[in-house]
């Protein structure tokens, strides 16, 4: 697959802050990417860089190819930030008309289906309405665009269960039609992972993980027993946390586990069970924790 | 170029409120002024700025504006650096050309019905830019403002870089010294006859756009340095 945007050994510090270390990525066309890490990680400063809003202190950041120099940005970027800078005096519909000539491929039937499936008056003044209904609004343009590159930096902030359930089914049925590269950072981890297919974990402003979804999910496991079976099933392989209640062990594992060794596991009275990525984030950010 | 094209019309979406309610006050205050003045006219004839002048002055209000307010807002909407940049030297462009042509037409107007009990002070009658008729007036007026939109702009999109930070200390230093300094204040005011109120009309507006380029210039070597 084709690399639409890459970072070599990109540095940005905030004064003494080391916002991004030394980071070296590749997003592929058509794929969904979901970027998770803890507060002050550096997803923000990484998508502003990407897009050319703020500037690497060094490194390269190239798109298409084409290596972006400061104040360069690509056309084919759309770019929803978590703040929604947009203009608070707007109407909903002044925004989408302001936005829509900016993207090449915009969708104004897409848009206005958007503006009846989230209930959107189309007349209400932008900073009239809730922080939900304001990040609806950034979805709606991250999607309307239908950008070759689309980055979500937190878009489902405010948002109510329902709309976020309506928000994941539309990517996907949208994204089935029209592939695309899709950047989203965000906190509800087990949501984004039905729709995400690679993940990248950001820690301290570096790239802690990056890998397939499936991958992770077919590698994270909790194996738990008796502690002593446990330990000793587990001898060779990566445990990201432990948690021992008396005799009962409960092991997160980062492994491959073939069926061979599952069914040896539960020959031995020990259960396993697949891992959701909420956990695994929590426990593998957590660098192996053990609780006694 | 389309996507530029946007950037006016983004910007004509966003002015054109604050403005009628600009121009519409502004009007209000002025039949009020004219109306107590042909009323209880006592002393005289009194002294005002051309109403004209005054809502040209909203071109240099946005453009004081733009670059801090219309900057982040644009580029969140999807806009690049040279887009904005471009889109808005357009829009002042547009603006310069119907401020300018606003105020020659008016004039006539102000000079033959408004100024019976009050005297407006124009700034083309200021600067001597009817010397050469309408058309001269008119492309005095625009490049004038052009350049003072340009300076304003640069100003104004400098303020988070360092040399932009310098010239606001050179700028803070040197404008109460040469006002101070009679010698400096002659140069200073000699230099500005020559650029806005040249003799000759080539050379005020090739003076006029030479200066224009260079701060447009600079103004767009600080937004291309500028985070969002």
């Amino acid at each position: 697959m084709q690399t639409v945007l890459e970072t070599k050994n990109v540095i940005k510090n905030y004064r003494k802050t080391k916002a991004v270390r030394n980071l070296s990525i590749k997003l592929e066309e058509n794929t969904i990417y979901g970027l998770l890490g803890r507060n002050g990680a550096g997803k923000t400063t990484l998508l502003n860089l990407l897009t050319g809003h703020k500037f690497p202190d060094s490194g390269e950041i190239k798109g298409f190819g084409k290596t972006l120099n400061k104040g360069d940005s690509l056309q084919e970027i759309c770019y929803i930030k978590d703040n929604h800078q947009f203009f608070e005096e707007s109407k909903v519909i002044q925004l989408l008309n302001f936005a829509a000539p900016f993207y090449e491929h915009w969708d104004w039937n897409f848009a206005n289906e958007l503006l009846r499936q989230f209930e959107l008056d189309p007349n209400k003044k932008f900073k009239k309405l809730s922080r939900g209904m304001k990040s609806t609004v950034g979805i709606m343009i991250g999607l309307a665009s239908r950008a070759p590159i689309t980055i979500f930096d937190e878009p489902l902030l405010g948002l109510d269960a329902v709309m976020r359930e309506k928000f994941y089914d539309i990517l996907l049925k949208d994204y089935a039609e029209h592939p695309r590269t899709i950047l989203m950072s965000t906190h509800l981890i087990d949501e984004i992972s039905k729709v995400v297919e690679k993940v990248m974990i950001l820690e301290t402003g570096s790239i802690k993980l990056f890998d397939d979804m499936d991958t992770i999910r077919n590698k994270s496991y909790f194996v738990s027993g008796k502690s002593d079976v446990v330990e000793s099933i587990l001898k060779h392989k990566n445990v990201i946390h432990k948690d021992q209640h008396g005799k009962i062990t409960i092991a997160a594992v980062f492994n491959t586990m073939s069926k061979q060794e599952i069914m040896e596991a539960e020959e031995l009275e020990l259960s396993v069970e697949g891992m959701s990525l909420q956990k695994f984030f929590s426990y593998y950010c957590m660098g192996g924790d053990k609780h006694e | 170029m389309s996507r530029s094209f946007n950037i006016v019309k983004i910007s004509y979406g966003i002015i054109k409120f604050p403005f009628l309610i600009f121009a519409i006050t502004l009007v209000l205050v002025s039949i009020t002024n004219f109306t107590l003045n042909n009323i209880f006219n006592a002393g005289g004839i009194m002294t005002s700025a051309s109403i004209a002048n005054i809502i040209a002055s909203y071109l240099f209000v946005i453009s004081a504006i733009w670059p801090i307010y219309f900057y982040k807002r644009i580029m969140s909407l999807g806009a690049t650096r040279k887009e904005y940049y471009s889109g808005i030297i357009f829009t002042y462009v547009a603006m310069a050309a119907i401020f300018s042509l606003f105020n020659t037409v008016w004039i006539p107007f102000e000079n033959s019905f408004l100024s019976e009990n009050i005297f407006y002070y124009n700034i083309v009658e200021i600067f001597n830019w009817d010397q050469y008729g309408t058309l001269g007036s008119f492309l005095y007026q625009f490049f004038a403002y052009l350049l003072i939109v340009s300076f304003i702009t640069l100003l104004f999109s400098c303020f988070n870089h360092m040399i932009g930070i310098l010239l606001y200390i050179v700028l803070a230093v040197g404008i109460p010294i040469s006002v101070s300094i009679g010698e400096l204040r002659n140069a200073l005011g000699k230099g500005l006859s020559i650029v806005f109120s040249n003799p000759s009309i080539w050379i005020g507006l090739a003076l006029n756009i030479a200066f224009i380029l260079i701060f447009f210039y600079s103004g767009w070597w600080f937004t291309k340095r500028r985070e969002v």
